[in-house]
């Protein structure tokens, strides 16, 4: 039992400032939202508008025929999903999946 | 003039940001805390009904809009007719891969504006409580949209009740990317209906020019078939910017 402890300790140690640095963005680190609703250029004008204002973001690009849209993030900012959800919402969609793009992996 | 005919002129229309037939209301409301100014003019034989909006989304499903009426006739130099405050509340939001289907009940009604404005409204058919639930399905390729609004139109004579139901389909032949200048076909039917058995039937082609938060709306409504009422063809042009 008291190496069970010791082991799940380590582990507590050594995971959680691992999954936190991944949800720490590196420059050129973006975000690929898939948006659902999103028709033309005046519908997606709020999505641009609400992520734009998000500290964490630096730029927006919509893509509506994949209905994506891709997220510039701010180096060292994280930004977390339920708050990308809101402002989707906010801006009369639904946000349907997030997916993270490391630059690396570009 | 009859009251119904002028009616035929002016409508009440209320902000929208996307996509917009030119006669018939949308459901579509504001994202929020987004506002959208827009000028609309309508021309039917020699009088002029010049529109002015502003509006903001509160919340998603819920925008609120102000809105001015001026008219310039013949008989009668430019005057404010109304100011209307409006509301939408959409009711139903299906949101899927380049699709939305949506679902929006409306209302406007007059603000005080003086004695002689209401002269002029009265004149010239200007509702002053109106109504209204509005759909849509909204894609890529092309749009389709419902509307049926019940107003009160006050007269000189009394007050006239009169609905309107609209149908208009959308048609984009090339849809742009974001932010492109994108052009949109329209084709709308608008059947309009006043107490004592005034008819009004009318068919407009509209095109719709826009980029990602600047509009420039043009169409004509033209009367094919009417019963105790007089009414011209009406020519529709309009500006608006998302802010």
């Amino acid at each position: 039992m008291k190496n069970a402890l010791v082991t799940f300790a380590l582990w507590l140690g050594l995971a959680l400032p691992t999954a936190a640095a991944a949800q720490v963005p590196s420059p050129g680190d973006s975000l690929r939202l898939h948006v659902d609703g999103m028709v033309c250029s005046l519908c997606a004008y709020g999505v641009e508008r609400r992520l734009g204002k998000l500290d964490q973001v630096e730029r927006v690009k919509v893509e509506l025929d994949s209905g994506l849209v891709v997220v510039l993030l701010n180096p060292g900012a994280p930004v977390s999903d339920s708050t990308l959800s809101e402002e989707v919402r906010r801006a009369g969609f639904a946000l349907r999946g997030v997916q993270r793009v490391k630059r690396e992996s570009r | 003039m009859r009251p119904a005919a002028l009616f035929w002129l002016v409508a009440v229309p209320l902000a929208a940001r996307a996509q917009e037939p030119i006669f018939v209301t949308p459901p579509v409301t504001m994202y929020q805390f987004g506002g959208v100014f827009g000028l609309d003019i309508e021309r039917t034989g020699r009088t002029v009904a010049m529109t002015s909006e502003a509006a903001l989304g509160v919340l998603p499903p819920w925008t609120v809009s102000l809105q001015g009426v001026a008219i310039d006739a013949p008989d009668s130099p430019f005057e404010l007719a109304r100011l209307h405050v409006g509301t939408r509340i959409r009711l139903v939001k299906v949101d899927r891969p380049r699709e939305w289907l949506l679902l929006s009940v409306y209302g406007a009604g007059a603000l005080p504006a003086g004695d002689y404005a209401a002269r002029i409204a009265e004149s010239h058919g200007v509702p002053d409580l109106l109504i209204g639930v509005s759909g849509a399905r909204m894609a890529r390729g092309g749009d389709a949209f419902a509307d049926l609004s019940l107003a009160r139109v006050p007269t000189l004579t009394g007050n006239v009740l009169a609905g309107t139901f609209g149908l208009a389909g959308g048609w984009r032949p090339r849809p742009g990317g974001y932010g492109d200048l994108e052009g949109q076909l329209f084709g709308e039917a608008r059947l309009h209906y006043a107490e004592g058995g005034v008819l009004t039937l009318g068919l407009a082609p509209g095109l719709l020019v826009h980029s990602k938060n600047k509009v420039f709306k043009l169409g004509v409504l033209v009367p094919v078939l009417r019963r105790d009422a007089d009414a011209d063809p009406t020519v529709k042009v309009g500006v608006k910017f998302l802010l």
